[in-house]
């Protein structure tokens, strides 16, 4: 079932046309309840996957009332520990060969949007540990998680917005054009998956030479075809993820849930720092929310007087983690790595600037054009670089460097 | 407490975590206003504000605030 199928988009969208003309707040929530379920059955495909899925909903929701009874940090720790060391074995992450015998690791047994539930699931209980006093119920903890419009691929949607938009989904426009521009939205998304992702794939898989049989390549082809993967796989994952996300968000809309914006202008960042406030907007932001704060606040705790030096190293470590949620193979160890180099060296950046020049010299670079210009365009290529690694798998990586680097 | 209260104290709190002597609060400030306020002086600020309200605030308050006015909201309610 793919999201951008007219098997999928005309009933939906179908669906979501009548829905708001279901009087009763139950029929609209049994409607949504049906689709959820549905595609949610569809997509799990096995009994084992439907199984493990169960199983993570039931003790996470467990937790949830044990941590509202008794907000214990040995509880929480204890569930997490087992929640992420779980999340790494059913995925298969390629470090666990350096940690488990051969015959101890898994096969994989992964359901679609696995990675999603994972920070939504982290979310919602340290939130519930911490006291927020979030409505709580099974049916609409359930829905959160597999809601259709975030379950596939996100936005990581938070427990507390879902909370209020499932008990009203109600009409999200104000007007006729508001509407309509909700299903241009739909549409856009399609074009940008269909048409503008697959051409941008297409002119990546040009380049499919360069790391699988290269060598008859000459110099001129290599290049060439090394610019198109450079930047064209980029392009195809900025309109293939953000297509995704116009999608679902001019759907959520029709049902009266509030999806939230995953991509602003991401190219137009001047930084890393910035990027992931413009790319991926709803990871950036949990990343900085429940990885980032804490190690910082920790870091500044426990040394107060030189803690500050030390907040590019929590820039570090909470993107390699994000670099290394996006896959279980050695190259995303390798992403996250860049990840965090770049995040952690803007903030370096920024720091260096402010002692050289002093607060109103650095006011003064942040407001200068050709600056920002040239920053911008060091870092979309910094991006497209990461890009590299992100694609390909390490014995990949290997030929495509031997074909760049071989004489003619 | 009242919001005078807690605007004075804060007032102090921002001018000590910002270096700047000069600073005045106002509902409607947000970072965008105040130089240097950047996600790590944010979390030196939550810390000092825990300090002085003697509060805690969990990691969704501390995302929370849009500007000085909610922050002075969220310390009033943490505070009673």
């Amino acid at each position: 079932m793919e999201i951008t199928s007219i098997t999928f988009l005309i009933p939906v969208i179908l669906l979501g046309t009548l829905h708001p003309l279901l009087r009763a707040l139950a029929w609209r929530q049994a409607a949504l309840a049906g689709l959820n379920l549905v595609c949610a059955a569809i997509l799990l495909r096995t009994w084992p996957a439907a199984a493990a899925l169960l199983a993570f909903l039931a003790s996470g929701y467990a937790m949830a009332l044990l941590l509202r009874r008794r907000p214990r940090r040995a509880y929480l720790a204890g569930y997490l520990l087992l929640l992420v060391g779980t999340f790494a074995y059913l995925k298969n992450y390629s470090f666990l060969e350096l940690l488990l015998p051969s015959g101890l690791l898994g096969r994989g047994l992964v359901w679609v949007g696995i990675s999603y539930m994972l920070f939504r699931q982290i979310h919602f209980l340290v939130d519930q540990y911490q006291g927020n006093d979030d409505p709580l119920d099974p049916w609409t903890y359930l829905h959160y998680q597999i809601s259709i419009f975030s379950l596939v691929s996100g936005p990581i949607t938070r427990y507390q917005d879902f909370h209020e938009d499932w008990h009203r989904l109600e009409p999200t426009w104000a007007s006729r054009a508001e509407l309509l521009t909700a299903y241009a939205r739909i549409w856009i998304g399609v074009i940008k998956v269909l048409a503008l992702g697959a051409l941008c794939n297409h002119l990546y898989i040009l380049a499919e030479p360069l790391w699988t049989a290269g060598s008859s390549l000459t110099e001129l082809q290599r290049w060439s075809r090394a610019a198109c993967m450079f930047y064209a796989y980029p392009l195809y994952i900025y309109f293939n993820f953000s297509g995704y996300c116009d999608i679902v968000i001019g759907l959520g809309r029709l049902y009266g849930l509030r999806v939230p914006e995953n991509f602003h202008k991401p190219f137009l960042s001047r930084n890393m720092i910035e990027f992931w406030t413009r790319w991926h907007i709803t990871l950036g932001a949990w990343i900085k929310d429940y990885l980032y704060t804490p190690a910082l606040r920790a870091t500044l705790t426990w040394f107060p007087r030189t803690g500050a030096n030390l907040a590019f190293a929590c820039y570090f470590l909470a993107f390699f983690v994000a670099g290394v949620w996006h896959g279980s193979s050695w190259n995303f160890v390798l992403y996250g790595l860049l990840q965090g180099l770049g995040v952690s060296a803007a903030k370096l950046w920024e720091m260096f600037l402010t002692r050289w020049l002093g607060r109103e010299g650095h006011q003064a670079y942040l407001a200068s054009r050709p600056l920002r210009w040239a920053a911008t365009g060091f870092n979309f290529h910094y991006f497209c670089l990461t890009c590299v690694v992100f694609g390909l798998n390490v014995p990949a990586l290997r030929q495509l460097a031997a074909t760049l680097t071989a004489r003619p | 407490m009242t919001r005078g209260d807690v605007q004075t104290r804060l007032t102090r709190v921002f001018r000590e975590v910002f270096r700047n002597g000069d600073l005045e609060l106002q509902d409607s400030v947000t970072a965008k206003d105040v130089a240097g306020w950047d996600s790590l002086n944010h979390v030196k600020l939550v810390l000092a504000v825990e300090a002085e309200f003697d509060c805690r605030f969990t990691l969704r308050e501390i995302g929370r605030p849009q500007n000085v006015g909610d922050l002075m909201d969220l310390i009033l309610k943490k505070v009673g």
